[in-house]
């Protein structure tokens, strides 16, 4: 009649330490129900009040601690942590040790509730040494996690400052940067940014490290096997906006290149493409070069990045043939030779062209932009 | 030659550990460079450490997959299971 005892306690122990971390919650829940049930009016005029967020806050966290107390679920005690420590604004207060180490409890409970068979522990036979092992090697993760995050959350520290600094000199030169910058939810989503990204390179190199102390040859042939899986890749966040940062670059470049060369050579050859130069058309094309230039751009930051020596070649070729071929055209019609101009080609005078279609072509976007807000009246 | 073979798995940590510290001074430039306002190479910085960071990881994980198939392998069937 051991063994049930071992299963009682882990599913029981797990719950009174997580009840006496989030005691304080729970304790405010109880307290304040039965004035909530009473009178329903009250329970809404405190959310509308000043302090509404932080009482609706107060409330989920009350609730969610609840949860994690009743199913012992390490993932809604973090969360309840979390939400805690938005809710308090002292992130001092939901990080103490004994809730992190409640943490741990929590998480040991839930991976050896799933394998313990009942009566397990007559049969088990742990030499003195596994143990000591075992000792060793989980309190070198601890530490390890410990000095990582205790250093990467003085790297965010850093990082939120020197945003402040730079975003101070925003300030003095554009109002609307000073609104994205100064926001704190701005703030919260760089640090979620980083923290999503150490998270990624923390699970990786755990993945990694344990594969040197434990080597497995079964899960190493296994995974070896499959490209897939073996292959992934952190990826830089906010990937989106660097590649339409970058294509905004590019865009006017493939823009001046089409107006200037490509089609007023095929309305040369072919009069009814006409309709290209109109204001609809040039719209329309803009878009699309845009949407061309992004693809390209994303396809060619990802191929560079996973060594895809194919599709880099491709890509870079064909912008730089078609940049070529351009400024080749361009030398041709200002009367020189054949030879000349494949050898000479006219780049600075398709730069000029470039520079001066930089303004022109963000007119075009910008004023379409303005135009569809205006459309769905979201502008005046 | 058997030595070279020893050493082989510990030669791609070594390389994935210099990618990750280059990774992290890259960072951190990336940062000094924000204080002073130089905003485009600060982002351009810290997207040298993100590149630099994935490829020093994917050879961490190269590197320990190999060296388990082949550490695994002479201990026979003991850790195969």
């Amino acid at each position: 009649m051991k063994s049930p005892s071992i299963k009682l306690l882990l599913e029981v122990i797990p719950r009174i330490a997580a009840a006496s971390v989030l005691w304080e919650n729970i304790d405010l829940l109880i307290r304040e129900m039965p004035r909530y049930l009473a009178t329903p009016e009250a329970f809404l005029t405190i959310f509308s009040g000043t302090e509404g967020f932080a009482a609706i806050l107060g409330l989920a966290t009350a609730v969610l601690s609840v949860l994690a107390v009743v199913t012992a679920s390490p993932l809604l005690y973090a969360s309840t942590l979390t939400l805690l420590a938005i809710a308090k604004g002292v992130a001092g207060y939901a990080v103490s040790s004994a809730s992190v180490f409640c943490l741990l409890l929590l998480l040991f409970a839930d991976s050896v509730k799933l394998t313990y068979r009942s009566g397990q522990r007559a049969s088990l036979r742990i030499p003195l040494r596994e143990i000591l092992k075992g000792i060793v090697g989980l309190s070198a993760v601890l530490c390890l996690t410990t000095v990582l995050v205790l250093v990467a959350s003085r790297y965010a520290e850093a990082l939120i400052e020197a945003f402040t600094v730079f975003s101070s000199v925003a300030v003095a030169r554009s109002n609307v940067l000073a609104l994205l910058f100064m926001n704190p939810v701005v703030k919260l989503l760089l640090v979620l940014l980083f923290v999503t990204s150490l998270y990624k390179f923390i699970s990786h190199s755990f993945d990694s490290l344990a594969l040197f102390v434990f080597p497995s040859r079964r899960i190493a042939l296994d995974v070896l096997r499959r490209r897939g899986d073996i292959d992934l890749y952190i990826e830089a966040p906010l990937n989106t906006l660097k590649g339409i940062m970058i294509s905004m670059a590019v865009a006017p470049l493939l823009y001046a290149a089409m107006y200037k060369v490509v089609i007023p050579a095929a309305v040369r050859y072919v009069p009814e493409l006409g309709y290209l130069t109109t204001f609809v058309a040039r719209i329309a094309i803009s878009f699309l070069l845009f949407t061309l230039a992004y693809v390209a751009v994303t396809r060619f930051s990802q191929g560079f990045l996973r060594g895809d020596v194919r599709s880099v070649l491709v890509l870079s070729l064909t912008i730089t043939l078609f940049v070529y071929s351009s400024a080749v055209l361009l030398t041709l019609w200002r009367g020189h030779e054949l030879v000349e101009a494949l050898l000479r080609p006219d780049l600075e005078g398709l730069g000029r062209e470039v520079v001066s279609s930089y303004v022109r072509f963000y007119a075009l976007f910008f004023y379409l932009l303005e135009l569809l807000l205006r459309l769905v009246g979201a502008a005046p | 030659m058997r030595k070279f073979d020893v050493v082989k798995p510990f030669l791609y940590l070594g390389v994935s550990i210099a990618l990750v510290v280059l990774a992290v001074i890259f960072f951190v430039w990336s940062v000094s460079y924000l204080e002073r306002a130089m905003i485009a190479t600060g982002l351009l910085s810290a997207l040298i450490g993100f590149s630099l960071l994935s490829g020093g990881l994917y050879a961490l994980r190269v590197s320990a997959y190999i060296y388990s198939a082949e550490k695994g392998g002479e201990e026979g069937g003991k850790s195969s299971e």
